[in-house]
């Protein structure tokens, strides 16, 4: 069996050129189809033979894959080399913004709030990590992960901008800032909706403006007092809403009804003389 | 970490109706000579080795549930007994038993003799597969047995996709848009009416009830039906529901509805030839208005019936998206419960597996006399009657979970259903000249 399958590998492989690589894969792949005959000995299969061409069916497309082989881009495997730099970049930064942090604190004695230095270093740090795999989701066309990863960089960017509006200034109500951050997430979503063409998008525009009027209402609400007229922001937001649902379903039904047209035109009225004797 | 399969939706259904039945398909083939057991334990596993999903176990999950691939040994499927004391004891009792989900083997293959006849049988989960595809594996196995016997080689199954969406393979972009928008609920069809089986007890037993219907009086009732344009479907229909309007004491004047099932292969690019090995069942619902007074007049009101659903394009294809959007829209544990408030088990069914090809089941020099393919043990008071053709020899079969009392009860169903058969026959007699 040993030999019939060298012999198998040694002819499949005279179809690639003879590197040091394919004749580890070579070795390998021997490895492989021994394994795998055992494993169908030990199942109970009795006939060598087929046990022979079971295996062998196993790799019906061997030949693709040791083409696959011969053109695979071979590149330096630096995946753990950028995992240590990007740990030891990581520690860095955060180093750094600590010396820092006490460099100020010793010399100028100011405390607090410099130590949202080293907040907004770690909170960059994480958007950075986030930014990366996002690209990756979208390469993979993970869609999902995209989305929840925007949220996730617009939370951290909210809780950072609300940390500093209200530990290093003297505004007021400054937790307003998670009103927008609804919205701001709602608006990223449906951006991103828009963007890679999701199924839900035209559903999304709609729940995005009536969050975005509540939202700017309710500050507005609280900042400048308006609560009314303000409330018509809402009934605006519900309004526009609407109207862009109704020309959606309007375009949609002018789209299927122009479809339909055509197939009565020429089911109804479009003549051919082979309909007379058809069956 | 065991490779993983993707639990279709149509096993995620099958696993469902675990709470109707006990989700094991059967079959039993009776041959004339010796069966090659060391060829056939060959031809099983590598039939085993290029169909995953027979030997993966399926696991249960909140969220999404998949099969794991499993290793196993010959040991694991196939039973041999040589030596049967009663090959139709030893036979039955194989085929009662259950395989559990998470088993390492969703099926089991008996080699049984009593030294004059020669049977294999086989228990498959029906997560699996369904009747249609459970004949296609039989014929394949045949088929591959024959060549292992012979030294030849190019054994063949399907390997191809388990998805849902295959059973609209054929149909045209405008046709799939149509059919993708059934989402009417055909399972909500309200019919109350039952088989009278005893009340569920703890000495139920897993019991497959069969009856054969001779040659002559099968032949004779088929040249009728061709001679008034009816298939065997119409005529059992017809001869099933008279039966349970008598057996039952349903008022005459009642409307009966029979959920009747559908290959919905007719619909697969191929037949379902390039599919992997799966479930594509739909049902049709028979709805006789009454009883009619004589076995014609049943017959007319079944063919009323059935002319609409003939006539459909999409037989069998509704309420798949309403299925589909339930499974993907929520997780399995709630789409579960949300399907389970909807769907309406049917309380009587039938299934007319059709023909097992003696020709093309032979196994080398063995011929194939006897048989019969069933579907799965209902549980009370749900029944279904199954219907296989071998030879000529039509066989009816009731699988249930019963009792003594319940085998006498079906028994005495059968009996109707072949009077029912005979009175066709002597009304129809003229017909046959």
């Amino acid at each position: 069996m040993e030999d019939r399958f060298k012999a198998y590998l040694v002819e499949a492989f005279k179809t690639i050129a003879p590197t040091k690589a394919a004749m580890e894969y070579r070795k390998q792949t021997l490895k492989d189809m021994l394994a795998r005959a055992q494993e169908l000995r030990i199942k109970g299969m009795t006939d060598e033979e087929l046990i022979f061409d079971t295996v062998l069916e196993d790799y019906e497309d061997f030949g693709e894959k040791l083409k696959e082989f011969e053109s695979r881009e071979i590149k330096v495997n630096s995946a753990k080399r950028n995992v240590l730099l990007g740990a030891v970049l990581s520690v860095a930064l955060v180093a750094i913004l600590a010396i820092t942090y006490v460099i100020i604190g010793v010399a100028a004695h100011v405390w607090h709030p410099t130590w949202l230095l080293i907040v907004g270093g770690i909170f960059a740090g994480l958007i950075g990590l986030f930014a990366l795999v996002g690209v990756k989701a979208v390469k993979n066309k993970k869609h999902a992960v995209l989305r929840l990863l925007v949220a996730a960089g617009i939370v951290l960017v909210s809780v950072f901008v609300f940390l500093v509006l209200q530990l290093a200034t003297p505004l007021p109500q400054v937790w307003l800032t998670f009103l927008a951050m609804v919205a701001l997430i709602v608006g990223a979503d449906t951006a991103i909706a828009f963007l890679v063409n999701g199924k839900m998008k035209w559903v999304e525009l709609p729940i995005f403006v009536e969050v975005f009027a509540v939202m700017l209402y309710v500050m507005l609400g609280i900042i400048v007092h308006i609560w009314h007229p303000g409330w018509i922001l809402c009934l605006a937001g519900v309004v526009a809403g609407l109207v862009e649902l109704s020309v959606f379903v309007a375009m949609r039904n002018a789209k299927k009804a122009e479809a339909e047209k055509k197939k009565n035109y020429d089911k109804n009225v479009k003549t051919d003389e082979k309909y007379w004797e058809e069956w | 970490m065991p490779k993983t399969l993707k639990a279709e939706i149509w096993d995620k259904m099958q696993y469902l109706f675990r709470d109707f039945y006990d989700r094991m398909v059967h079959c039993v083939q009776i041959y004339d000579a010796p069966i090659d057991v060391c060829a056939m334990k060959n031809v099983l596993i590598w039939t085993t080795e290029k169909t995953p999903i027979l030997h993966s176990a399926f696991r249960v999950n909140a969220v999404e549930p998949y099969w794991t691939v499993e290793e196993y040994t010959i040991d694991d499927i196939l039973k041999v007994d040589l030596e049967c004391a009663d090959l139709d004891d030893t036979i039955d009792r194989f085929i009662t038993q259950s395989i559990p989900v998470d088993n390492n083997v969703q099926y089991k293959f008996g080699i049984f003799s009593d030294g004059e006849r020669w049977a294999i049988a086989m228990i498959v989960n029906h997560m699996c597969m369904d009747g249609g595809d459970f004949k296609y594996f039989m014929k394949k196995l045949a088929e591959n047995y024959n060549k292992q016997i012979a030294g030849e080689r190019g054994f063949s199954i399907k390997t191809g996709s388990r998805a849902l969406d295959e059973v609209y393979s054929d149909l045209t972009e405008e046709e799939k848009e149509i059919a993708k928008g059934l989402y009417k609920n055909i399972s909500a069809v309200k019919d109350e009416h039952y088989f009278p089986l005893t009340p569920a007890s703890e000495k139920d037993r897993t019991m497959i009830c069969k009856r054969k219907v001779e040659k002559e009086l099968f032949d004779e009732f088929k040249a009728i039906g061709k001679k008034l344009d009816v298939t065997v479907n119409d005529m059992m229909l017809a001869f099933y529901i008279r039966a349970l309007y008598e057996v039952g004491m349903f008022k005459e004047t009642e409307r009966l509805s029979i959920p009747c099932m559908v290959d919905l292969r007719r619909h697969i690019e191929a037949g379902g030839a390039n599919t992997g090995l799966t479930n594509h069942t739909g049902f049709m619902v028979c709805s006789v208005e009454n009883k009619g007074e004589t076995i014609n007049d049943t017959l007319v009101n079944v063919l009323r019936s059935l002319r609409k659903s003939k006539d459909d394009p999409y037989l069998g294809l509704y309420s798949l998206p309403l299925l589909k959007l339930a499974y993907a829209v929520f997780p399995h544990v709630i789409s579960e419960t949300a399907i389970k408030i909807g769907y309406m088990n049917p309380l009587i069914g039938m299934s007319n597996i059709g023909l097992l090809n003696d020709a093309l089941l032979k196994l080398g020099d063995a011929n194939l006399v006897d048989g019969f393919m069933t579907g799965a043990v209902k549980f009370k008071p749900y029944m279904q009657l199954a219907l296989t053709t071998v030879k000529g020899v039509m066989t009816m079969t009731i699988a249930i979970k019963g009792n003594d009392e319940d085998g006498k009860i079906v028994e005495g169903f059968f009996d109707i259903i072949k009077k029912n058969m005979r009175d066709f026959v002597e009304l129809n007699r003229s017909k046959l000249d």
